[in-house]
This record gives structure tokens, sequence and C-alpha cells, in this order.
């Protein structure tokens, strides 16, 4: 029970860090930014080639500290990674149709989403890839005894696409000893250092991302409260006219409000396919959706909602078929979490469409 | 020969089920002027509905077992038009889109996630060839026969979609498309004509999923994906909101530019995954109101006639 | 300083202005009087930017304002307080002045702004924390000229600033309107419906139908004419 509420918590904090970006971007130009999910998954995609290309792992300095690196960079990557894509995304396609209608914006970007998926399934095939594992880098020398766990090397694979692959090459099993007859074997081979793979931990990724929300819910807080930026925001939330009456410049602040959105994507992009061992170009599609019932539970346009909403939707995933198996004996309860999902956006909608925390718009007729 | 012919049958069986499911969209989404995205949702239960059926009663002459699995395609899909019908009228715009399109997405995890031996799960089911019973074969007869019932459907829906919209519910509906408060103001009840519209719609859509699961003679939840919710859309754009014989040009043109991608190498093929959302957010810049606007072929004609010289 | 020359400008197919001509010197108060509906509001929101003319010149202190976007407009120091105050209802009344400060970007300068909207208008500095919604019509009409008073405009567009406010303040915001006149040598354009207090108020007037000027002069002799008597002071 408090397995599956720790685990729904987690997961309830990706989807807040989706659902940001979510209710920044609606809450400043009203529009449902169906391609926010696929921000996400380019940030974790970018996350997934510095963890597997970049080798920062590989720095010699002591444990852990190259393996936190390595994740530090994926998270930057990531992050920046998506809000420049938001950032050019706005400008390309969303800024020609601001003021041609709620409906024409929003299925333009239901177009850009399906456009960016498309796009990534020709740049990096539609099948999902293996998230990588931290790796824990040894020189060859070192290694003594018999090898605790799996020691691998990287081999650089040349597909017939003519791209280069970085595979991973088993080279010692678990248990065997590490004479000099190995180590000779591995130095002839061109293996100076080799690696073995640490074991993610569930407890520690969950622990991971919901810290990382902690940390970030007060710096967004500081960035929309205190700032100038985050202030023009809010403004031309409010106002748009308004706020250009004011001297603000409303098209950059409305490329900040893609940029800060997507850049916090990026982080809940990578968290997601650490935890779920995979990414693939339709990565971004259920938690886009997810994190999208999300900021609608927690009040559409409010920044405290969403990550309230996110938590909620999480944790309701993960308890509701927990407690309809343990309760009814319906053993396929987990695989309908997304029915329930989408059934409580519509419940949502009809009964409480402003969230738990939105305030009651009017809507001009 | 056989094999081109058999090309070409099998694009206009997929424009005239494409052209039931743009009419049927558009009667909602353009006429009603409701943003419904959970069209595929009401496909995939007429599709299933007719497949349970024809499982289930093989006893039954395949004929009238067509037949009859057709209608129960409409009315299972119009039960499922009016339960999420009425709890979602009452929202506007975008939030009825992302309303209903999670009807459409609960539906496509509810027959992903459904016993192999009902409806078969992930893996999708065979649908039984009841039409071999009159076509012996299923190459060029059974196209020629589906073609001709598909056909007829259209013709069909299209005649009565347009008698609706010039009876009087059809009028009371334009008006509050046009208007809501007003036409409420007017003594109409904007939810009963929404429902009404909403019910037809995916009654058509039902029938369209029928028709679809009989032709394919197999199918899976990965059918009616959202990708083809949007690809309708491109159709009733393209077409012009609002035009019924727009509707038909529209899908001959969706469906007839990707069938003849799909001849090219994969590798151009492929793009059409990118083309076909991509003409779809230009034609919303660029001309919102479609092709044909909400005229019809027939007031063109007519205005051509007219017109001197 | 301000000279708008025959302007045009639509709403989609209909011509809201025809051919306006107006200027406004350095220092002037100066009124745009007429009904609901001539175009007044339209005229401010043109020279501010939030509409574009199709014909005719908008020049402040020679500069061309007809393509520039409002921020910039706003940098050139003229400030529009719109119809209707259009504060931000859920900033304070601080974060309110601060959006009025957008393009100051010196701290001492901000402080010194606020310390003089705060001496104009000292009902705000005592509401500072509030959310610029729980003022009252009066106090938020203050607001809307105060943070258009923080970029230090030296011209001032005023849109119906009597709109919907106790008659009690009424008196109180002109006269600030006129001390900001006076003490800061700003030029002032005031569009109002309320001819009587405006004409009283400004030194030059005029008279707009239809989207036509159809009126102009000094204040005194408007105020005389039969016409505007009859139309306007009733």
């Amino acid at each position: 029970m408090l397995d599956y509420l720790l685990n729904g918590l987690a997961l309830g904090a990706i989807f807040a860090f989706i659902a940001l970006g979510y209710t920044m971007v609606y809450g400043i130009i009203k529009l449902i930014n169906f391609a926010h999910g696929e921000f996400f998954m380019f940030g974790a995609f970018l996350g997934f080639f510095v963890l597997r290309d970049l080798g920062v792992e590989r720095l010699p300095l002591p444990q852990p500290l190259p393996i936190l690196l390595s994740y530090v960079a994926a998270l930057t990557a990531a992050s920046l990674g998506a809000g420049a894509l938001a950032v050019v995304t706005e400008r390309i396609a969303y800024r020609p149709v601001r003021r041609a209608g709620r409906i024409a914006a929003l299925i333009t970007a239901v177009c850009v989403s399906l456009i960016l998926q498309n796009l990534a399934i020709k740049a990096w095939g539609a099948k999902p890839q293996a998230y990588p594992q931290p790796r824990e880098w040894i020189d060859t020398d070192d290694l003594a005894g018999a090898a605790p766990a799996n020691l691998y090397a990287v081999k650089r694979v040349e597909t017939t696409g003519g791209e280069v692959v970085e595979n991973e090459v088993r080279v010692v099993e678990a248990g065997a000893a590490l004479d000099d007859a190995t180590r000779a074997r591995l130095r002839a081979e061109g293996h100076e250092r080799v690696y073995r793979q640490v074991p993610l931990d569930r407890g520690w990724t969950r622990g991971f991302v919901l810290l990382a929300l902690l940390l970030w819910a007060p710096v967004l807080w500081f960035l929309v409260k205190r700032t100038r930026m985050g202030k023009a925001m809010r403004a031309v939330s409010e106002d748009s006219d308004a706020a250009r009456l004011m001297g603000i410049d409303i098209n950059r602040v409305i490329a900040w409000t893609f940029f800060l959105g997507a850049f916090v994507a990026g982080v809940g992009g990578v968290a997601y396919c650490v935890s779920y061992g995979k990414v693939e170009p339709l990565t971004g599609f259920l938690p886009g959706m997810k994190a999208f019932i999300a900021a609608v539970i927690g009040g559409i346009g409010s920044i405290p909602g969403a990550i309230l909403g996110g938590l909620v939707l999480g944790t309701a995933e993960s308890l509701i078929p927990y407690a309809l198996r343990e309760g009814l004996g319906w053993e396929a309860a987990f695989a309908w979490k997304d029915a329930i999902a989408f059934a409580l956006l519509i419940l949502i909608l009809v009964f409480r469409p402003t969230g738990i925390l939105g305030r009651a718009v009017r809507e001009k007729v | 020969m056989s094999g081109e012919l058999l090309f070409w049958l099998n694009l206009l069986v997929t424009v005239g089920i494409y052209t039931l499911l743009a009419v049927s969209l558009n009667l909602i989404n353009g006429h009603a002027g409701m943003f419904h995205l959970g069209h595929h949702g009401f496909w995939a239960l007429g599709a299933y509905a007719a497949t349970w059926l024809t499982l289930n009663a093989a006893s039954l002459p395949g004929p009238l077992l067509y037949v009859l699995s057709l209608l129960l395609a409409m009315a299972v899909a119009a039960i499922g038009g009016l339960t999420i019908g009425i709890p979602c009228l009452r929202l506007r715009g975008d939030y009825l889109a992302i309303a209903t399109l999670g009807f459409g997405e609960i539906v496509r995890i509810a027959v992903q996630n459904s016993p192999h031996d009902f409806l078969g799960g992930s893996l999708g089911t065979k649908v039984p060839r009841v039409l071999m019973e009159v076509t012996r074969t299923t190459q060029v007869p059974f196209r020629f026969l589906t073609l001709a019932i598909v056909a007829v459907a259209c013709a069909a829906a299209i005649l009565v979609f347009r008698n609706f919209l010039r009876s009087l519910p059809g009028r009371r509906l334009l008006a509050v498309a046009q208007d809501e408060t007003a036409a409420g103001l007017l003594g109409i009840d904007p939810t009963r004509s929404k429902v009404l519209a909403f019910v037809m719609g995916s009654a058509v859509a039902g029938l369209a999923g029928g028709l679809y699961a009989h032709y394919m003679g197999g199918i899976n939840p990965l059918n009616f994906n959202f990708m083809e919710m949007v690809k309708m859309f491109l159709v009733i754009v393209l077409g012009g909101m609002g035009s019924l014989s727009g509707c038909v040009i529209g899908a001959f043109l969706v469906v007839a530019t990707e069938q003849l991608l799909n001849r090219a190498p994969e590798a151009i093929a492929s793009w059409w995954q990118v083309l076909f959302p991509l003409i779809l957010a230009l034609m919303i810049v660029f001309r919102p109101q479609g092709i044909f606007g909400r005229k019809e072929i027939t007031d063109m004609i007519r205005a051509w006639r007219r017109s001197p010289a | 300083m301000l000279v708008l020359e025959g302007v045009d400008v639509f709403y989609g197919r209909i011509q809201a202005l025809h051919g306006l001509n107006l200027h406004v010197d350095d220092g002037e108060i100066v009124t745009l009087i007429g009904c609901n509906g001539a175009g007044k509001s339209t005229t401010l929101r043109t020279i501010s930017g939030l509409l574009r003319p199709r014909r005719g010149g908008v020049t402040f202190d020679g500069k061309d304002l007809a393509a520039l976007p409002p921020n910039r407009i706003v940098q050139l120091g003229l400030s529009h307080v719109p119809e209707g105050r259009r504060i931000f209802t859920n900033l304070t009344v601080r974060e309110n002045l601060d959006m009025g400060a957008y393009l100051v970007r010196d701290p001492k300068a901000r402080r010194e702004r606020l310390d003089r909207v705060f001496a104009l208008f000292p009902r705000l500095e005592e509401r500072m924390d509030q959310p610029g919604g729980t003022l009252s019509g009066g106090e938020q009409q203050m607001l809307a000229i105060g943070r258009a008073l923080m970029s230090r405009p030296r011209m001032l567009l005023l849109d119906e600033p009597s709109l919907g406010i106790a008659p009690i303040l009424v008196k109180e915001i002109f006269d600030e309107i006129a001390r900001i006149n006076r003490e800061e040598g700003t030029t002032i354009l005031l569009v109002e419906q309320n001819a009587n207090l405006a004409l009283h108020r400004a030194t030059r007037g005029y008279v707009l139908e239809t989207g036509r000027i159809v009126l102009e002069d000094d204040t005194k002799n408007l105020l005389q004419n039969p016409q505007v008597k009859e139309a306007y002071l009733g």
C-alpha cells in the first residue's frame, strides 16, 4: 500500500512537471498546447543521447560524482533542448494563429504534435530504445578478485544505414575470476576501462523525482511571483492589450513562457524515461495527455494547481486500481489506469470545470 | 490488370467509408459547431459491435447477419453518443474537444484490454466473411459489392443529413450553432438540439465502423487511433466545415493521396504521416473555410448556370 | 507634439475613422468629446498602436508611430490609460505599478516614480499589497493613471476617466489630472463623454461624430457654441 502510494506520488510528480508547462501556456494564451508532450519527448531523447554517448560518467572523479554529473548533464541538455524547441514551435506555428481563434489554434497544436512525433520517428526510428542505466567505470588495472557484477565495454557498431550506434558488450560475467589472464585479455581487446551497470533502485528514483519537484516548485513560484518577467507573464495572461500598453513586448513574454514550461517538462522527460527504462517517439503522447488532465484537475492556469493536480492524478492512477484489485479481486485493474485518468478528466470537466484551485471565470458570450 | 482494378476498388471503398465518417463528423463539428475530437471512438464502437454480433450469431444466413450487424453497430454507437453527449455538451470549445478526445481514448483502451476471447484484446480479431455467401471470393466481386453497399450508405447518409438540416429540428440546430444564447432566448433547447446532432453523427460513424470491419475482415484497436481522428478532421477541413458535398471531395483527396503515396517507395510514403498534419495546419491558417466553405456542389452548379456567358 | 493626419481606421470592413486630423501641442490638455461609438477610443487605440491605421500618418515628435508596436510607442514617452481602467486585478497594487514601470530598468528611477505616484494618490500607498481587483472603481482609476505615470510619460492618453466612478471621486481625479499637467508638464489628450467636465479642464477641444472631426476650437468657444451646448452640454 505504502509502496503504491509512493509510486503514485513519484509518477504524479512527473505529471506535475509536465502539467506546469500546460498550465503556464494555457494561462497566457488560452491554448491547450497539444505539442507539449512532444517537447517532453524531445527532452527525453536529448537526455538519452547525453547519457549514452557523451561519456560524462567516464570522468576520472571519485564515485558517485561522475554518475551524478552525467545525470545533471542529461537534465540540462533535456531542459534546454525542450525549451528551445518550444520557442521555435511557438514562433513558427502558434504565433501566426494566435488571433485566429482558440479552435484554430488547438487544431494547429494537434497538428504540430503529430508532425513532431513523426519527425522523431524519421530521425530516431519508431522502436523503443532502452534508457541507459547508470554506469560505473573501472580501470582494468584496478580489477581484483571476482567481478561483483557483469562488466561491460562500449562497442561502436555501424549499422547498414551508416549511422554509428553505441552498444554495450558484456566482457566479464558476474562472479568470474578477475585474474591476470582476464586483465591481459581485456587490455588486448582494447578495453582500458570497463564499467558495471549500477542497478537503479526504485526507491532512489522515486525520492529523486519528488525531491526535484520539491526544489523546483519554489524556484518557479519565485520566478513567476517575484521577477519582472514573471509579473509580466501574469499581466499578459490577465489582459494582453493592457500589458502591451505598459510597454511589455508580449511576443517575448509568450516565448519565455513556452521556454520555461518546456524547460521544466525536460526535467520530467528524463525522470519519466529513467523510471520506465525506455524512450520512443511516442513517449510524449500519453504522459502529455495525463499532464493535461492533471492541469485540469488542479485548475488550468494555476501553477500550484498543476502541482497538486499532478500529485492527485498520479496517486489516483496508482491507488484506485490497487483498491479495485485488492477490494474486488479484479486482477486486470492496472491495465485500465489510463481509462481511469480519462474518466476522471470527463468527470472533472463536467462537474467542476475550474478544477480544484481554479477560479471561476465566466466565459464571454 | 486485376491488381490495378483491386487497388482502385479498395481506394473507392475507403473513400466511401471516410465520406461516412466525414459527413457525420461534419454534422457535429461543422453544422452544429461543436468541437468534437472523439469520432474515432464511435467508429471503433460500431466496428466492434458489428464484429461481436458476427462472431456470436454465426448460425444466421450471411447477408442477414451483415445487415443486422450494421444496425447493431449504429445502435451501439448512437448509445455511446448519447452517453457521452449528455454530460459533455454543457462544455464549450476546447473543453469539449478534450472531453470527447478522452472518450475516444477510453474506447480504445477498453477494447485493447478486453479479454482475448471477447473482442480480441490488443491483438485484434478476425471478422468472419459473411458476404462470402454472396460473392464466393474476397477479390473483385466482393469489393464491387462492398463498394455498392458503401455508396448506397453514403448517399443515404447525405440525403438524410441534408433533409434534416432543412427540417425544423435542423434549423434549430443551425441556430444553436450560430448563437446558443440567442437561440435559447427564442425557446430552443440547445442541449436537445446538440444531443440530437451527436446521436445522429455517432450512429453514422458506427455504420462506417461496421462496414469497415466487414470489409477489412479483421480489426484491431490501432485502426482507431487518434491519427485517424486527425485525418477525418483534415477531410472536413479540406472539404469545408459545413458542406456535405465537400466531405466527398475531401475524403477522395485525402484517401487517394494516402493510397497513391503508399505505392511509392517506403522512404517517400512514410512522409505522409508528416504531410497530412502539415496540410491541415496550413489549411487552418490560410483557408479555414476549406475548399467549399459552407456551399454545396449543387449551389455552385446552380450559380454557374445562372451566370451569363 | 502629436499629429494625426488623414487617419482612416477599419474594423474588418467597417470604417471607424474617416480622414481624422488632430494635433496636440506640448503642455496642452486637449479633449476629444463625442457620443458613444463616435470613434474616441478608436482614436486613442490607434495612437498607442493597438490598432493600425489603413491610411494616414500618426507622428509623435516627428517620429512615425503607425508602424511601431505598442511597447515601442510607450518607450517614446506616450502612455495610454485605457477605457474601463483595465488594471491587472490579480496583481497587487504595487505589482500593477511595477508593470507601469516595466521599461524603467534603473531601480532608483523606479523608486522615485513610485514615490511621486504615491504623493499624487496617497490611497494607493495604503492599499499597496492588496490585489487590484479589490479596489473600488475610483481607486482603480487612480491606479490606472498612476500605473501609466510610472513610465514617466511626456504625454498621457486618458480614456473616459470618469466612467462608472462616484461623482465625489471624479472631481478628485480630475484635479489630479490637472496637477499632473501643471507640475510635471505632461501633455494630456483626454477622451470624455462628460463633455461639461472635460471642456472646463482642457485648453482645446475636438468634437467627434461618426468617425469624423466636426468641430475644433478653444474650450472657451466650444462651451459657448450652440451646437455643442445642445448636443453635449444639455
